[in-house]
């Protein structure tokens, strides 16, 4: 139970941190950045808030406009929300940016390039060829 | 007197060099050499002997200067003698300029004046700067700053290191001491590794026991050495040395461990146990081969031994003379490294001439006009200049004469040759693996007309397509033949940095990856595969096999000649590619950069904007590919006319076999693979096609 509670609050507390960490883009301030800026506009589609973060730090909610140091390398972002699938995307630091990330409902995942057929539970059919111009799998 | 002498300390001081000038000039030896003595001889002295040589010193074009801003400043060797001259006079005098300096790349992303974007600006290829950053050490190839001590060994993948790293090689390795601890000979003595665990532990055994008998015969004998043993008994000295021969690889394996260790490549995070074979030592293997361009799988080879054996001023200069290579060719626009065999051509006058291995020929001669010929001359440049030395630095050297048919106009054109080439599956009815062996392997051939007689300039291995895993509409991986066409297609359009849209047909592993971003690991498009960059399934550069057509709506059936990181697959003879044809990304960046050099009908386009944006679904998460630009491109009119042989038909099959086939031991659904699921009839959108294949 006593584990439970710090493991609880442990976590809590790493939440919390993780909210919290500052921005990149502040800490370069911080040490008296003054170099060029580009602006990085990220929005949802369907128009919904959800959670953009860099790595460990939480950017904002959509809809989200921050400013970025410029040619700073590509900013790998990742758009979350519950009930919604989370995308991995990728903004660019070389020009201003703006990114429409569409948001698909977890039950519309079969709309998705790339969704597979669950396989029956028997394990699937044997390495056998399925299509009939096709040459036996094992000529 | 005190005062005196450091008021005089001073001003010597303040006249000292300036950022970028020679640490220590070599002995001057009286001869006119910096302009300060020049002007100092000039004095009046009563002699008119000297005043006269100072005059004529003055009056020399190639007299050295201390006082040429750094951008005007060219390093001859004239008479033996190392000198600080002006462009303009180097180049009057027939020296051909070097850049040496860190701002140095390959000719095919320089900045092209005649492309200029919306504010006429000149248009730079992006990836000109990443390509310094690599190659300087700077940051990865995201373009992110390396973390402090982190190294960039990328010559295998085409980006030889900038000036300013090779003198930092020579320069701290000079300067270690751990070195002298080390047995190169030893390392030499071993040919190649054993690494079969069972023949490991007999060899132990054997050791072990010869061990003992020989330690009972040194207690015998009251010795302490085996040569004091052999000594005294002679007949044991074939059992001595069988115990050494056992024993060679664990000793040798002592060394390499010192050396590398030395060098700095047995990194803490690798966990290697001393003594051990294990995926640590693997590690620094590879860091070491990639330091020094050695073509090997990561064991301690043949190759990778005896350069293992070598002193690390050797490697040094070994890596100098590649780095230097790309920037001779660079400046001079040559190619023929070689490769074609004893290929040969008739001059105007009728005289015959073997096609030169002008690569080599140019280092050389530029190495030996730049007295850096040897390891030891090398490192005493590199000790002469420091690092803001390189942020301009250019060299002259004399060079010999080009052959009679180099122009800035030459015909060219490209033969494909696919080799021995198997349409047969690639296993056996139990999924068992078939020898299809390749002794003819596939070659890119690149030739110039000239006097009626085609003259074939390089010969570069390259690779052919085969069976490979292609992911079916339905979501699962299957095996297809990807082949390479056959017959005359044109090379219309060179993309340098390209960018590579992957199919849909591409398996979507090789798409997404977790990674390290900003304190915690998420998924990411895997980028390095897309590119623009090293990594990326075009390489530094791709040249687009099109089918012409005469409005130049070619038709593309996605085969390209590109350069490749995975360049096992271009030296084995059982792997193969999607269909294009791969080249060495250093070979690549090469060809390419003559054909845009001597073609004549080179129009730059520039940065080709797509942005191209897609979504897939993998293991529960949405990777979203943005990819903003296709390249950098530049179109050749007329286009270059390229000519793919068959090859020879090996086994059975005498076509290319079609359809998806189930790769043996995979578990599928029982549903039509072209059709996504939940759809009936979707045959028009996924039939895969044969497009942008790698």
């Amino acid at each position: 139970m006593r584990w439970t509670l710090i493991l609880a609050l442990l976590g809590g507390l790493y939440a919390l941190a993780a909210l919290a960490a500052p921005s990149k883009l502040i800490e370069y301030k911080k040490k008296g950045f003054t170099g060029e800026l580009v602006e990085i506009t990220v929005q949802a589609s369907p128009n919904v808030k959800a959670h953009v973060y860099h790595g460990r730090q939480h950017i904002g909610l959509t809809p989200l406009r921050f400013q970025w140091p410029k040619d700073s390398g590509p900013l790998d972002l990742v758009v979350k929300r519950n009930g919604y699938i989370t995308v991995n995307t990728r903004a660019y630091t070389y020009r201003n940016e703006r990114l429409v990330v569409e948001l698909t409902k977890e039950e519309n995942a079969k709309t998705l390039f790339g969704y597979k057929e669950k396989l029956p539970p028997d394990g699937g059919v044997d390495a056998a060829p399925s299509e009939e111009d096709a040459p036996p799998a094992a000529p | 007197m005190r005062v005196l002498f450091l008021l005089l300390s001073t001003l010597i001081g303040c006249a000292g060099r300036s950022s970028g000038e020679p640490a220590a000039q070599p002995d001057q030896g009286g001869s006119p050499g910096a302009e300060g003595s020049s002007l100092d001889s000039t004095a009046p002295t009563g002699k008119k002997p000297a005043a006269k040589a100072a005059a004529k010193r003055a009056e020399d074009p190639l007299r050295h200067r201390a006082d040429l801003p750094p951008e005007r400043r060219v390093i001859v060797v004239v008479e033996g003698e190392e000198r600080a001259v002006d462009i303009d006079a180097a180049r009057a005098a027939g020296y051909t300029l070097i850049d040496f300096s860190d701002a140095w790349s390959p000719y095919i992303f320089h900045t092209f004046s005649d492309a200029v974007d919306e504010d006429g600006a000149p248009q730079q290829n992006r990836y000109q700067s990443t390509y310094r950053c690599l190659a300087d050490d700077h940051c990865d190839s995201d373009g992110v700053p390396l973390e402090e001590g982190e190294k960039n060994y990328l010559e295998v993948f085409g980006i030889p290191p900038s000036m300013s790293v090779i003198r930092a090689r020579f320069v701290e390795d000079d300067a270690k001491t751990c070195y002298e601890g080390v047995d190169f000979e030893l390392i030499a003595k071993m040919k190649g590794f054993e690494y079969r665990e069972r023949t490991l532990r007999k060899r132990e055994k054997a050791a072990r026991a010869l061990k003992k008998q020989l330690d009972a015969e040194k207690k015998k004998a009251k010795v302490k050495s085996f040569e004091a043993l052999i000594a005294k008994k002679p007949d044991l000295a074939s059992v001595v040395d069988e115990y050494q021969d056992l024993t060679l690889q664990g000793r040798v394996l002592t060394q390499v461990e010192a050396r590398m260790s030395c060098d700095g490549h047995l990194h803490k995070r690798y966990h290697h146990k001393s003594g051990k074979l294990d995926h640590g030592l693997r590690l620094a293997v590879r860091r070491f081969q990639r330091k020094h361009m050695i073509y090997e799988h990561t064991n301690l080879r043949k190759k990778t031994l005896r350069w293992l054996a070598r002193p690390p001023v050797d490697l040094n200069f070994e890596s100098f003379k590649r780095a230097f290579t790309e920037r001779v060719i660079a400046a001079t626009g040559i190619l023929e490294d070689g490769t074609t065999g004893e290929v040969k051509w008739k001059d105007k006058a009728g005289h015959e001439h073997v096609v030169r291995d002008l690569v080599t020929e140019f280092t050389e001669a530029a190495l030996a006009s730049i007295q850096m010929d040897t390891p030891q001359k090398a490192l005493a440049f590199f000790k002469r200049y420091d690092d803001a030395a390189f942020e301009h630095l250019q060299i002259g050297v004399k060079l010999p004469a080009l052959p009679e048919y180099y122009s800035k106009k030459m015909p060219l054109f490209i033969h494909v040759d696919r080799g021995d080439v198997w349409y047969d599956a690639p296993w056996d009815e139990n999924g068992k693996e078939l020898n299809q062996p390749r002794r003819n392997l596939p070659k890119l051939m690149l030739y110039t007309r000239y006097l009626d007689q085609n003259i074939r300039l390089v010969r570069f291995k390259t690779t052919i397509g085969g069976w490979r895993e292609e992911l079916a509409p339905n979501g699962y991986t299957y095996f297809k033949y990807k082949g390479s066409d056959v017959g005359s297609r044109v090379i219309r359009k060179i993309i340098a940095g390209p960018t590579w849209v992957p199919p849909k047909t591409t398996p979507l592993k090789s798409l997404a990856k977790r990674r390290y971003v900003n304190g915690k690991t998420q998924g990411v498009v895997n980028y390095d595969e897309l590119g623009p960059g090293y990594l990326s399934a075009y390489g530094l550069v791709a040249g687009y096999f099109v089918i012409p057509r005469d409005d130049e709506r070619d038709h593309d059936r996605g085969i390209r000649a590109h350069g490749s990181s995975d360049y096992m697959s271009i030296l084995s003879s059982r792997r193969f590619s999607h269909g294009c044809h791969r080249l060495m990304n250093h070979k690549a960046v090469r060809l390419y950069g003559f054909i845009l050099s001597h073609h004549g009908g080179v129009s730059v386009e520039g940065e080709q904007m797509i942005n191209h944006h897609r979504q897939f679904l993998y293991k529960d998460q949405v990777y979203e590919i943005r990819l903003p630009s296709r390249g950098f491109q530049f179109k050749l009119t007329p286009p270059l006319p390229v000519e793919v042989f068959e090859g020879k038909i090996k086994g059975t099959a005498q076509e290319p076999i079609k359809g998806f086939i189930k790769i043996p031991g995979k578990a599928y659904p029982d549903s039509d693979p072209h059709k996504r699921p939940g759809e009936e009839d979707n045959e028009a959108e996924g039939t895969p096609t044969l497009e942008n294949t790698q």
